[in-house]
């Protein structure tokens, strides 16, 4: 029987020129029974992992190879045949790679002859050009282990490709080897492949002409239909199998080793590791070290150990320990917060004992893959780290994790339709109909002035179905790193990143997991930068010396703004769905908050644990546990799962699952093929609970709300490291409001909420907010001190009572930095600071001009902001003297010099006018909020104020009209749509029913102003308005 | 010099409502291609009340008014409508020049002969209105002036002394931006405040200078009513030609007579306003399916009176017979008798240029009107679609030195010629019946004496009947016993063959029980396939109408010699879609 191996095949990660998962491409390979298939995409092993894990399902040979490109010569392609050939194969992708900038490559063909050694070469398509001098000579290079291939894809110019092909074979003396040149796993594909094309070329597929293919026949075919085409040579399909059976590595023979830290003289790592274990302790536990703690780290060190990671505990310690020399705040967090190494190494700062974490959650030895430590830094400062991690380990041992980006919805129909031939505006209109959709129907396209019967709209979206999730390009991981012991370019393809000074691994995260390779992750986390920032300023204004760990804990008043709703700008709990959530949860201790976090999680919603516990919380319904042991797993969540390591600890406990039981029930509840996967599970769950007595009806119950796991939610030992973010963030909010306004608004962008909404929460709070001047600001925020704070007033109310927030007390007031003001470089905002220090304060424009050298558009920017107010009385006039100043080159005699002396009488602007040139130019306004000023217009129409909206009865028909500053429309809400809509007094918020949301489509997916009407529904200090009927706010004349 | 500015508010809707009576009162917006967006230029007054505006994409005019009228705008087609129109209104004014895309300016230094500059712009008001056009007209000393008073003004008439800005005053900025300081240049002026041309008038000079240099002096000067910018009248176009297109496809003679008079009338204008006459016009009708077809009228006595032309056309076209409905009608003036002359050159050979029209007129004659074409090469996969047929230009009129001079420079730099190329050859044989619309309503085979040949069939036949005598064999009849066909062999070189057929046709084709391909029924004859070479395979189009997969084969028929056939993937039938030789 005919048996045949395809060698050349591109999957989609020859980016835009295949057109196939590699997955696809070993799928088909099985089932049209090859015996081998190779994956040879350009300059890189990209899709080789997954193929590896594909092909190992199918029991298929995988034969790993690239496609090389030469600068002197045609493509290659190689093929490792041991250890030796893969080591060299990873050396030349990544020579290729790192001597061009990102996406490019190429190699001379004596770099390849140098390397040859261990490797298969076969020359694909013999170029136009005939074998020349170098092809012999690469040849001979390669002697006994170069094949020339040949193809028949039933194209035009096959045949003569064929002579050529026996040509050069015969002049090379080269054995011809048949391949079929795949680029689709099925010629159903093809459609998909000349769109790929087109895009390739920026064209469209009726353009493309010839760059197309001719057919579909650069697919997987089967070794009948091979031995067909070539029944006047079948040795060619035969001599396959020569080169498969020669290619016996695999994945599985790779031999990864981390990286071993500098150790004293004397120590092993694993000594080593105890002893910086040892001394943690002592720090951790000044009092002395708890027996319980000390069993645990026993534990866990023989662990380790046991599983050789030793190491990777050593490398991130370091990490941290550089972070921290440097004051750069950091944490870990994520499951390694189980660990109480981890906790004694101060990677970690939650006392897994004490919070009685889930050590088997991180690390087992059952399961023996490798650990998983994240790790968040200041992001401002995460560079510094990742260049220490580089310095450390040499650029040849550490790279970064290759993050591959796949087309998304919007993204695909764009290209696709753009290659169709659709004009731009119907393809930005196709793709905007996307917004809160993950398909598109008859009504959308309606919507989107399309119509489904057009041939070419059918086909945009039915291609850009098949484009999702078809890799586009590839970026750096958000903070992964690979650290090897041995040289990492032999181990690994490296490639340079996007980004200048950064080289990556040509695999994703989850390749590097099959490959059971060791990565740290270093995160770069906004709010570390905040709070830093805010320890800074408060440092700056009142001498105090904050830390994480100083910041007094467990304050009531902090719990108090928080059972309000009060956290806008706070870490993780400044959800609109968490705002709502606090006032009904009230939480009064950092634990509390540790569930708040979990809480409002699609995993904790989907699985019907929210209402559940807050019955329970508020006392409405009792709480009863089976058993002690239960108790004791679920008191601290009052008998509710809220955290996978409570359903592990439930089937160990209850159901007597073993470690690598309960491990393989959590990875199975948070597949996404949960439902299937968790089949078997199930019946021993409720039999294990059962034969040990506990009631079947708490078992099922118990069971089926593991179910919502299937959905995102966080560990508990994550949560516990978030909280705590959360509540310093807090605790800064509640003292410092207008240091942390100020850092919040230097680390932007971050957070659900935008500076306009931050400046005027703090405004509520009784900070005072001042404008952008160039006789005061700077490149960052600033603080300055006051005599008597100004209260917020609440506009538009003529008795609004006490304040709804708490009072600032800080005698300091905020001045808004030249970073907010749009087109203002930092250069030039420091370059202004420098001189305004060196000369003193400015004394005019042109004085201003002369001695900064600021480019006039960035001055005029400066003048629409109006921070030249203090020199030139008003904006208008501001403009009209910076027009009048001289010619601005550097070398000119009369630079800045003002040319003409007369002053224009320029009105000052309207209200209107400098509210909308503050949000244009600074992006907020100090003077007026947008809304006020159309309040009279809103009075017309009985709108309320979200202030008054906080006073109306339950159940009132009102009406409200704002600035959409969030929308959101969840996949757990069911179809609920929830807008956030801010006037000068507040936030309100408009709740939309699924059955009002493409009725008012428009409105709440798009529009900026809106005006709503509803009922209010009341629950607690939670208030909401039921729309039922929502337009846009259009402004009077 | 005192000018008239006429304003012709949203003309090109104007014209497309006048040419297509039924769109009038409906939602019409026109739009035209702006970065690969296509956005909104006109909107209608019906469309303006139902929110749409221009700036926008037609996808979103289409979103918020589905019914929406979408029409292409084409600045030059309007420019060109303009020119069109001022020539028919120079009986009135000596010379016009065009203020695209929605006014004109005119020399009213002739004015007193029309009684006076009041009377002269009335005049040219009600002429306008006359043939259908909303129009202001504001007349003045300098071209600012007059066109801001009439864009933005509101008096449908107006007369205005030299260099006054009593009544620019109250006029926005924008007045400044539309052909004079561009779009979006009157910003700085609104930052400091400042809404119209009035307030800009009322700034020092040297303040204005100081600050924005020479704009800002020249929108100052233009806000006081001084502007330096001189008239230039429009030069004429060489050719004479109108089009309109018809509100919906003309089966009858009545609608198709309506819009001829409106063109004939505007060609007569014209002609008139050029003092001129017509001596030879083409009439072309514009089918449905964009076949046109053309009626050459030669007069023998020059005319420019609508009236005449008018009935010798509807006399031409009463005769005439046309498969289709007509779309559209386009009239060209192809000579007139007013014949400026020219100078000659040396180097110049106008006989040659003479005797070159002569050889292209007698060669169209004899092969007919569309057989000379250049075939420039197309880079597609489908034979057919491999080159495309352009009409065949020869040399402009003018100086064969100039031309020759552009052909030698061609040659230097080896660009791609085209090259004229005679069409017939490449139809195919008709013994080979053309692709039917549905494969099972495949005409008959031809039978000699059956019907009447065609040139194109009897051409073929002279063809097939060499090739039979070229073999010894002129009547072969099929053998009693199968014959042995070689199985499809991939090793042969499939070249393609040089005679390509425009169109393939259907092959009857015997396929055994093995699916070989053993007969071929051709010219009547049943005719056994001798080798068979392939396949080559051919898919593609799938975005279009009409896609194609394709399996080619190159068959070696008995007797007759190699074919190219393709097996069509979708019907499943056999077509020749070409010849070795």
């Amino acid at each position: 029987m005919t048996q045949y191996a395809e060698l050349v095949c591109r999957s989609n990660y020859s980016f835009l020129s295949g057109a196939s998962h590699p997955e696809e491409l070993v799928n088909q390979a099985a089932s049209e029974g090859l015996s081998a298939i190779a994956l040879t995409d350009g300059d890189g092993l990209y899709g080789s992992v997954k193929a590896h894990t594909a092909a190992k399902a199918h029991g298929l040979q995988f034969i790993l190879g690239t496609m090389l490109t030469l600068t002197d010569g045609p493509r290659l392609c190689v093929y490792p045949e041991n250890a030796t050939g893969y080591a060299h194969l990873c050396e030349l992708i990544s020579t290729s790679r790192l001597g061009h900038a990102k996406g490019l490559a190429g190699l001379s063909w004596e770099r390849v002859a140098e390397r040859s050694a261990g490797l298969i070469a076969l020359l694909p398509r013999t170029g136009s050009s005939g074998p020349g001098t170098k092809l012999f000579e690469l040849a001979e290079a390669f002697r006994g282990r170069f094949y020339v291939g040949v193809s028949r894809s039933l194209a035009p110019d096959d045949e003569r490709r064929v002579h050529e092909a026996i040509a050069l074979a015969q002049a090379l003396e080269a054995p011809l080897v048949a391949h079929n040149d795949v680029h689709t796993h099925h010629r159903d594909r093809q459609p998909l492949q000349d769109v790929m094309t087109a895009i390739r070329h920026s064209t469209t597929v009726a353009h493309a002409g010839t760059l197309l293919f001719p057919n579909a026949e650069r697919t997987v075919k089967g070794p009948l239909e091979m031995a067909h085409l070539f029944s006047d040579m079948p040795e060619v399909v035969g001599r396959t199998m020569e080169i498969a059976s020669a290619c016996q590595f695999s994945f599985d023979h790779i031999q990864y080793d981390f990286s071993e830290e500098h150790l004293p003289p004397g120590m092993n790592t694993s000594q080593y590791l105890a002893h910086r274990v040892d001394e943690g302790l002592r720090s951790r536990y000044p009092g002395g070290v708890p027996d319980a703690v000390l069993a645990q780290i026993r534990k866990e060190l023989e662990l380790i150990d046991a599983l050789d990671y030793p190491g990777y505990f050593l490398a991130m310690w370091d990490i941290v320990r550089f972070a921290r020399s440097k004051g750069i705040l950091c944490q870990g967090r994520g499951s390694a917060a189980n660990s109480a190494v981890c906790f004694a190494l101060h990677i970690t700062s939650i006392d897994p004992v004490r919070m009685g974490l889930l050590f088997e959650r991180f690390l087992s030895m059952e399961r023996r893959e490798p650990p998983d430590i994240d790790v968040d830094f200041e992001h401002a400062r995460r560079e510094e780290v990742i260049q220490y991690v580089y310095e450390k380990h040499g650029r040849h041992r550490a790279a970064m994790v290759s993050e591959h980006i796949c087309f998304r919805g919007k993204l695909a129909v764009r290209e696709v339709g753009k290659a169709l031939g659709l004009s731009l505006d119907q393809v930005d209109r196709l793709a905007k109909s996307l917004d809160f959709e993950t398909d598109i129907g008859p009504y959308q396209l309606h919507r989107a002035g399309l119509s489904l019967s057009e041939r070419s709209v059918q086909q945009t979206l039915s291609l850009s179905k098949q484009l999702i999730g078809m890799p586009r390009h590839l970026s750096i991981h958000v903070g992964g790193f690979v650290i090897t012991h041995r040289p990492l370019v032999s181990i690994a393809p490296v490639e340079n990143g996007a980004m200048a000074a950064r080289t990556v691994v040509q695999w994703d995260k989850d390749d590097l997991a099959v490959l059971n390779m060791l990565k740290v992750d270093l995160l770069g986390l906004g709010m570390l930068t905040v709070i830093s920032r805010c320890f800074e300023l408060i440092e700056q204004t009142t001498g105090l010396k904050l830390t994480m760990a100083s910041v007094p804990a467990e304050d009531p008043a902090v719990y108090d703004m928080l059972c309000d709703g009060d956290s806008i700008g706070t870490f993780q709990v400044e959800s609109r769905a968490q705002q709502n959530m606090l006032p009904r949860l009230k939480p009064r201790r950092f634990y509390d908050l540790v569930i708040q976090i979990a809480i409002i999680r699609p995993g904790p919603i989907v699985g019907d644990m929210v209402h559940p516990f807050l019955r329970r919380r508020n006392g409405d319904e009792e709480v009863t546990y089976p058993s002690e042991d239960v108790k004791f797993i679920l008191e601290r969540t009052l008998g509710i799962p809220i955290f996978q390591e409570q359903a592990m600890k439930l089937a160990m406990v209850a159901a007597g699952f073993s470690t690598g039981d309960a491990d393989r029930l959590r990875r199975a509840l948070t597949n996404k093929r949960a439902n299937e996967l968790l089949v078997p599970f199930r019946a021993k769950f409720i039999e294990g609970c059962v034969s040990r007595g506990y009631d079947r009806d708490f078992a099922v119950r118990c069971f089926d709300s593991f179910r919502g796991f299937s959905e995102y939610g966080f560990p508990e030992s994550h949560s516990a490291s978030f909280a705590l973010i959360a509540y310093v963030s807090s605790w800064l909010k509640r003292y410092h409001p207008a240091s942390f306004c100020a850092a919040l608004l230097d680390a932007q962008p971050m957070g659900f909420y935008s500076p306009h909404t931050l400046v005027d929460d703090a405004r509520r709070h009784g900070v005072e907010v001042r404008g952008v001047d160039v006789n005061r600001s700077e490149w960052i925020s600033r603080m300055e001190v006051i005599e008597q704070t100004t209260p917020f007033v609440l506009r538009d109310s003529k008795d609004p009572g006490p304040p709804p927030f708490p009072q600032t007390t800080e005698r300091v007031a905020l001045r808004l930095s030249f970073a907010l003001v749009k087109g203002i470089r930092e250069a030039s905002a420091r370059q202004l600071v420098a001189a305004r220090d060196a000369g003193g304060p400015f004394t005019s424009i042109a004085d201003l001009a002369r001695r900064t050298r600021l480019p006039r558009h960035e001055l005029t920017r400066l003048a629409l902001a109006g921070a030249l107010n203090g020199l030139s009385h008003n904006r208008r006039n501001a403009l009209w003297d910076l027009q009048a100043l001289g010619p601005f080159d550097a070398d000119d005699l009369f630079f800045g010099l003002p040319m003409a002396t007369d002053r224009g009488t320029f009105s000052e602007m309207t209200v209107n006018d400098r509210v909308y040139t503050d949000y244009e130019t600074v992006g907020l306004s100090l003077e007026a909020h947008p809304v006020e000023l159309l309040r009279s217009q809103l009075k017309k129409l009985g709108a309320l104020t979200a202030a008054d909206l906080l006073r109306a009865r339950p159940g009132q028909h009102v009406r409200v009209g704002g600035l959409v500053i969030v929308r959101q429309r969840p996949p757990t809400a069911k179809g609920f749509s929830f807008l956030s809509v801010e006037d000068e007094t507040g936030i309100a918020n408009f709740v939309i029913e699924p059955k009002n949301f493409e009725r008012y489509r428009q409105a709440v997916t798009g529009t900026a102003l809106v005006v709503g009407s509803g009922r209010i529904e009341r629950n607690g200090k939670v208030v909401n308005l039921k729309i039922d009927h929502l337009e846009e706010l259009v402004p009077d004349g | 010099m005192r000018l008239g500015a006429l304003f012709l508010p949203r003309f090109p809707l104007q014209r497309l409502v006048l040419e297509q009576p039924s769109l009038s009162g409906q939602p019409i917006v026109l739009h035209a291609d702006d970065r690969g967006s296509q956005r909104v230029h006109f909107v209608s007054a019906s469309a303006v009340k139902l929110g749409l505006r221009p700036g926008m994409t037609v996808s979103a005019a289409a979103a918020i008014v589905p019914t929406v009228v979408k029409r292409p705008f084409d600045v030059e087609a309007e420019t060109k409508a303009l020119v069109s129109l001022g020539e028919r209104l120079m009986a009135a004014s000596p010379a016009f020049q065009v203020d695209a895309p929605e006014g004109l300016w005119l020399d009213a230094s002739a004015s007193h002969l029309a009684g006076g500059e009041a009377l002269w712009g009335k005049v040219l008001v009600s002429t306008l209105a006359q043939a259908g056009y909303r129009a202001r007209c504001v007349v003045a000393s300098e071209r600012f002036t007059a066109q801001a008073l009439a864009r933005f003004g509101h008096e449908p008439l107006a007369v205005v002394g030299a260099k006054t800005n009593a009544q620019l005053a109250p006029l926005p900025l924008q007045a400044l931006e539309v052909g004079w300081l561009g779009a979006g240049a009157t910003a700085p002026f609104r930052s400091l405040g400042l809404s119209t041309l009035g307030e800009v008038a009322g700034l020092a000079s040297g303040a204005l200078i100081a600050r924005f240099g020479t704009m800002g002096l020249h929108a100052a000067r233009l806000c006081r009513g001084e502007d330096d910018s001189r008239f230039v009248a429009q030069a004429l176009p060489e050719q004479v030609h109108e089009r309109v297109q018809l509100d919906w496809p003309a089966e009858h003679l009545e609608p198709l007579l309506f819009a001829l008079k409106m063109l004939v009338d505007r060609l007569c204008g014209r002609l008139q306003g050029r003092q001129q006459a017509a001596v030879q016009l083409t009439v072309t009708l514009c089918l449905e399916s964009r076949e046109r077809q053309a009626v050459p009228l030669r007069l023998a006595r020059p005319t420019s009176q609508s009236k005449l032309l008018l009935e010798l056309i509807r006399h031409r076209l009463t005769d005439l017979t046309v498969t289709q409905p007509i779309s559209a009608l386009e009239v060209l003036i192809d000579e007139a008798c007013a014949d400026p002359g020219r100078q000659l050159m040396l180097g110049d050979a106008p006989a040659g240029e003479a005797e070159l029209e002569v050889v292209l007129s007698r060669l169209q004659s004899a092969l007919g009107p569309d057989t000379l074409f250049s075939a420039v090469p197309q880079a597609q996969h489908r034979p057919e679609d491999g080159w495309v047929a352009t009409p065949f230009r020869p040399p402009d009129a003018g100086r064969l030195s100039d031309i020759w001079g552009v052909v030698d420079a061609d040659w230097a730099l080896g660009t791609e010629q085209t090259e004229l190329v005679v069409d017939e050859p490449l139809e195919a044989p008709a013994c080979l019946s053309p692709l039917p619309q549905k494969p099972e309503a495949a005409p008959p085979m031809w039978l000699p004496g059956q019907a009447q040949r065609s040139d194109e069939e009897a051409q073929v036949l002279d063809l097939v009947a060499f090739i039979d005598k070229q073999a010894g064999q002129p009547h072969l009849k099929p053998k009693a016993k199968s014959v042995e066909v070689p199985k499809t062999a991939t090793s042969t070189m499939l070249a393609r063959p040089p005679r390509v057929f425009r169109q393939p046709s259907v092959l009857h084709v015997d396929v055994a029980a093995d699916g070989v391909m053993r007969w071929v029924t051709l010219l009547g004859k049943r005719r056994r396939v001798e080798s068979l070479a392939g396949p080559e395979r051919l898919t593609g189009a799938w975005w279009a109408p009409e896609p194609f997969a394709r399996d080619y084969y190159r068959v070696q028929i008995e007797g007759v010699g190699a074919l190219w056939v393709f097996r069509d993937g979708q019907d499943g039938d056999f077509y020749v879609q070409g010849m070795f030789d």
